[in-house]
């Protein structure tokens, strides 16, 4: 148990919702979420088929210990081929939605086709109906929500939902559940707007059954006092991840000014300090620290903007308390893009959330965009008149809700950055793997997350893989192909659980088998969930390869890897990924050219994939 | 002799300003001897002495020297 064992499968070519039951072969090989989806997304659909047209499947998956008295098991995935990278997508959310959809009855919520008029789903248990949107299309994501629940009387219901960006196929459109929590990556917003499905809204009344009630109790104790003891839980919780802004800074690696410099004037502006002080008006930008379901780290934070501030003066529909910055919203928000107002950065924050877009891709195609035009590239006349210099604080927030509404030069930011730079003739100036921008790391400060980058399934992603401290204690090469490696595996393994990867610094793969061996039938081990996450990572390989992508995608811009990081640790420094990729390669029994070898595919059972 | 300490993160506030600006410790000392006298000894994760990593197994051979800059890092990853 710990699944539910069933799945639900909506067909929106044709109108129909049909139960059946999970696969559990299946799911003794892959776990849940993010390995079950790939399963299921391999079986559902050809790779090479285009990501926005009605043959993609969209995916919204739970794992195992996903619902459960487990810390963390709030997360959920959605999992599909990206329009922004045309690769395996798989976007991670936390919030309420994922276990609202496990209690309703669901592991797996599979969407197919395309319905001709805007429809939104509704799930109540066993009760599941496709119903018109047509009062929602065009709504945002909190005007989506908030009409949801009104109009269904329910304010416990749970909604996931897309605003006009997703409707609009801007290329980095998310999905929004619970107002502020987001499968942000990728573009899988924009595969749900393709398909005309503007939200889905689920009220589930069930529990979740478990193999071992007493054992899982016990167990669940135990590992909870595990991570409470654990000072990256007590960073996290005191903190959120904005800390990592000053030790990047320290260390030399934030991204500055579309990744020229690694080191940011402003950053005290910006940091944890800044956000927990009161500014000379007497506002504080930090309110309180959130967790979502079940969660006992509570990293997520809520913030507001001082109503002084230009953004919002006039605005009071904007005087209330929304998610805060996290370090990958300050980076994109802040030092990419050279702005240090930080009322600015969580207004920009707000927008994200509001119309539902990616803060990262956004934030990156933003600061292409200004080196695009301070080169003299793009002018005045093509920005909507809004100078984008880097460090103007008004073109951040206007460019974001141009975005967002998919309006004048918001509409060529919605391109993301490759392809932003492709149609103005510079493409060497997007920072992006297979299309997808870069995360708040510099690659070349830290070679093993250029490598995690490069090797992405999803494109660059720095939660793909953990070579963080291995790249803070050694700014060269070696054992970085072998920490990136292992780590995708573990990093699999964990998102198939259906738990939060926040927990990793305290469990090990040991700590979550032994949890999910008290809620699954079955033996559960480190080794058998580490073997399960490379067999994702070989399926998600397989995927993109039949989707048409080649080891030459397995690369990083040549800023990363011909332009000497200017200061800080690793001054000097580019990325040596000719060094790291072979050796990685080899370490995966891939051939030189990044194929599966047969003898890999056998072993973990993948033959029925071979290309 | 004294060290100038640089402390990321949720470390930042550990120490008054003065301090940080002149850590006092014993001549000849360790890098390990200084990160286990700290209060917040327990959440040093990762350590370097004038821009150069010092890992954990080697932080007990690296002896400082007056006016080293040693920065601190907590246990801390992406998000």
């Amino acid at each position: 148990m710990g699944w539910q064992k069933k799945i639900l499968r909506v067909d929106l070519t044709a109108g129909t919702c049909v139960a059946e039951p999970l696969n559990m072969d299946w799911a003794n090989q892959y776990v849940g979420a993010r390995g079950l989806a790939t399963r299921y997304l391999m079986e559902g659909m050809d790779p090479a088929a285009d990501a926005l047209s009605p043959e993609n499947n969209l995916i919204f998956a739970n794992g195992p210990l996903g619902g459960t008295m487990a810390s963390t098991s709030g997360r959920y995935v959605v999992v599909t081929k990206g329009p922004l990278t045309g690769a395996v997508a798989c976007s991670n959310s936390g919030g309420k939605f994922g276990a609202e959809l496990k209690f309703a009855g669901y592991d797996l919520l599979i969407v197919t086709g395309k319905s001709e008029e805007p429809v939104y789903l509704l799930i109540e248990d066993d009760d599941v109906s496709i119903k018109s949107a047509a009062h929602l299309w065009g709504k945002t994501v909190w005007k989506t929500e908030e009409t949801l629940k009104a109009q269904h009387h329910s304010e416990d219901m749970k909604v996931a939902s897309i605003g006009v960006a997703g409707e609009q196929g801007v290329y980095y459109a998310c999905i929004v559940n619970d107002l502020h929590r987001a499968a942000g990556r990728s573009g899988v917003g924009a595969v749900m707007g393709s398909k005309g499905l503007k939200a889905i809204a689920v009220r589930g009344s069930r529990g979740i059954r478990v193999d071992d009630p007493k054992r899982f109790m016990q167990v669940v104790k135990e590992k909870n006092a595990k991570l409470w003891i654990d000072p990256s839980r007590k960073g996290l919780t005191k903190t959120g991840t904005l800390a990592m802004i000053d030790v990047m800074q320290s260390f030399g690696g934030l991204p500055t000014n579309n990744f020229k410099d690694v080191q940011f004037d402003g950053v005290g502006k910006i940091n944890h300090k800044a956000v927990t002080t009161k500014d000379r008006n007497g506002h504080q930008n930090l309110i309180t620290n959130k967790a979502c379901f079940g969660c006992t780290i509570a990293c997520g934070r809520i913030a507001h903007v001082d109503k002084d501030h230009f953004t919002v003066s006039n605005r009071k529909e904007y005087w209330h308390a929304s998610g805060g910055l996290e370090y990958e919203t300050a980076f994109a928000f802040g030092p990419v893009v050279g702005v240090d107002d930080v009322n600015a950065l969580t207004f920009a924050n707000y927008l994200m959330n509001e119309h539902g877009m990616d803060p990262i891709s956004f934030g990156v195609t933003l600061a292409a965009a200004m080196e695009l035009y301070e080169m003299g590239v793009l002018t005045l006349e093509q920005t909507d008149g809004i100078p984008l210099t880097f460090g103007n604080a008004e073109a951040l927030t206007v460019m974001a809700e141009k975005t967002g509404k998919f309006e004048g030069f918001g509409q060529e930011l919605a391109l993301g950055s490759k392809r932003l730079c492709e149609k103005y003739g510079h493409p060497e100036l997007a920072m992006v793997v297979k299309g997808q921008e870069f995360a708040g790391y510099d690659s070349r400060a830290m070679q093993g997350m250029g490598l995690g980058y490069a090797t992405g399934n999803r494109g660059a992603c720095h939660l793909r893989h953990d070579t963080f401290t291995q790249d803070f204690e050694d700014i060269g090469t070696t054992g970085k192909a072998e920490a990136c490696k292992t780590s995708q595996d573990d990093v699999s393994a964990i998102d198939s659980v259906g738990i939060c990867l926040f927990t990793a610094s305290a469990w090990d793969l040991g700590d979550l088998a032994d949890q999910l061996d008290a809620a699954c039938e079955g033996e559960w081990t480190a080794e058998r969930l580490r073997e399960s996450g490379e067999r994702t990572w070989n399926l998600e390989r397989l995927f993109n390869m039949k989707a048409g992508l080649t080891m030459a995608d397995d690369t990083l811009p040549p800023r990363m890897l011909n332009d000497p990081v200017k200061t800080g640790t690793a001054k000097g420094n580019v990325n040596e990924l000719d060094v790291m990729l072979p050796e990685y390669y080899s370490l995966r029994e891939w051939s030189e050219s990044g194929v599966p070898t047969d003898a890999v595919l056998k072993r973990l059972d993948l033959g029925a994939f071979s290309l | 002799m004294k060290v100038k300490l640089d402390l990321s993160g949720e470390l930042d506030d550990q120490l008054p300003d003065s301090a940080v600006q002149a850590w006092a410790t014993p001549d000849g000392g360790s890098l390990a001897q200084l990160v286990s006298s700290l209060p917040f000894a327990d959440r040093v994760a990762l350590t370097s002495v004038n821009g150069v990593m010092v890992p954990p197994d080697k932080r007990n051979a690296y002896i400082l020297n007056d006016g080293d800059e040693v920065m601190m890092l907590p246990p801390i990853k992406g998000g």
